[in-house]
C-alpha cells in the first residue's frame, strides 16, 4: 500500500490529499502545462508545504539540468548540402 | 483539373519554400535522429530520409504551421516503419517488460539529485556533458525521446501526443517514468563523481 511507503519516508504530510494532488500535477507545473488555476493553487500550497516545496525543487532541477547538459549533436554540414542538392534534382 | 493545378507550386517556388521553411529544422531533427538512433551514419540516413518524405508531401504541408513538429513526426515514423528493422542497434529492451517494471516503484520517491552549486559552474558542466547524455542514451528509446521532445526541444504535451500517435495521457505517463528512471541513473553518477550534496556513506 501506498501509505506504507509514505511512512516509511517518515513524511506525514504527504499522505495529506493537496499533497496528493501537488504531486499529481507537479510535472505538468514544470513544463508549463497546468492551467492558471492549477498553478495558483500549487503555489500557494508550496508556501505552506516544505515537502513539496522539495519535491518541486528536484523536479525543477532534473529538468534545467538537462537541458543544459545533454550536448546537442550537430547536423554536419555535407548533410545539409546533400539533401539541398538531392531536392533540388527532384522532379 | 485546373484547380489541382492552382494548388501546385512551381519547382522553384516550392524548393524556395522548403528550404526557408524546413531546412532551419535540420539541426534539432538531426539531434533527434541521433539521440534515436545513437550512430551518426544512421542519422545522417533518418535525416536524409525525412527531408526527401517531406519535399514528397511538402504541398498538403500548410505554410505557416508548425514545420518542427510535422518534421520531427516524420522522422519519428521513418525511424519506427523502416528504420527499426534495419538498424544495427543491439536487440532493445522490450518497452512493456520496462514500462510495467518502472510502473510499479513509488511514484513520490523523488530521487535526490545531488543538488550542489558544483554543478553549475563550467568546468564540472563540462565534464558531466558526455555523462549525461550516456545516461540518456541507456534509456530505452520510447522513454529517451519524451525526454528530448519535452525538456529539450520544447514541445507541447499536445504536439508530442500528435508526433508520438499517443493519447496526451500516455505522454505524461511515459514522461513520468522517463524521468524517474534518469533520476536514479542521475543519482548514482552524481554520487560516484563525488557531487553528491549530502554524501552519505550507506550502501
Amino acid at each position: 500500500m501506498e501509505t506504507t511507503t509514505t511512512e516509511l519516508k517518515g513524511d506525514v504530510t504527504a499522505a495529506s490529499d493537496d499533497c496528493q494532488k501537488i504531486i499529481s500535477i507537479l510535472e505538468m507545473i514544470i513544463d508549463d502545462e497546468a492551467t492558471s488555476d492549477d498553478q495558483t493553487y500549487f503555489y500557494k500550497h508550496l508556501e505552506e508545504c516544505a515537502n513539496c516545496f522539495e519535491a518541486h525543487r528536484h523536479q525543477k532541477m532534473l529538468k534545467d539540468f538537462l537541458k543544459l547538459n545533454v550536448k546537442r549533436k550537430d547536423a554536419p554540414a555535407s548533410l545539409i548540402s546533400t539533401i539541398k542538392k538531392i531536392v533540388q534534382e527532384t522532379v | 483539373m485546373s484547380e489541382e493545378k492552382a494548388n501546385k507550386l512551381s519547382k522553384e517556388e516550392k524548393d524556395r519554400r522548403f528550404e526557408a521553411e524546413l531546412m532551419p529544422v535540420i539541426g534539432p531533427l538531426y539531434n533527434f535522429a541521433f539521440r534515436l538512433t545513437l550512430d551518426e551514419d544512421d542519422a545522417n540516413d533518418l535525416v536524409q530520409e525525412t527531408y526527401l518524405k517531406a519535399y514528397r508531401f511538402f504541398d498538403y504541408f500548410e505554410q505557416g504551421t508548425n514545420a518542427k513538429a510535422w518534421l520531427f513526426r516524420i522522422l519519428k515514423n521513418s525511424f519506427i516503419n523502416d528504420f527499426r528493422k534495419k538498424s544495427k542497434q543491439p536487440a532493445k529492451v522490450d518497452y512493456n517488460e520496462v514500462e510495467s517494471y518502472y510502473n510499479t516503484e513509488d511514484v513520490e520517491g523523488e530521487g535526490e539529485m545531488a543538488a550542489t552549486s558544483d554543478m553549475r559552474s563550467q568546468a564540472v558542466q563540462e565534464l558531466i556533458g558526455d555523462e549525461v547524455a550516456s545516461a540518456l542514451n541507456s534509456l530505452p528509446v520510447d522513454f529517451r525521446t519524451v525526454i528530448i521532445l519535452c525538456d529539450l526541444e520544447g514541445f507541447t504535451y499536445e504536439e508530442m501526443a500528435k508526433i508520438l500517435d499517443i493519447p496526451i495521457g500516455t505522454v505524461r505517463s511515459r514522461l513520468h517514468r522517463a524521468r524517474n528512471f534518469l533520476k536514479e541513473k542521475l543519482e548514482k553518477y552524481a554520487r560516484t563523481m563525488g557531487y553528491d550534496a549530502d554524501s552519505e556513506t550507506e550502501e
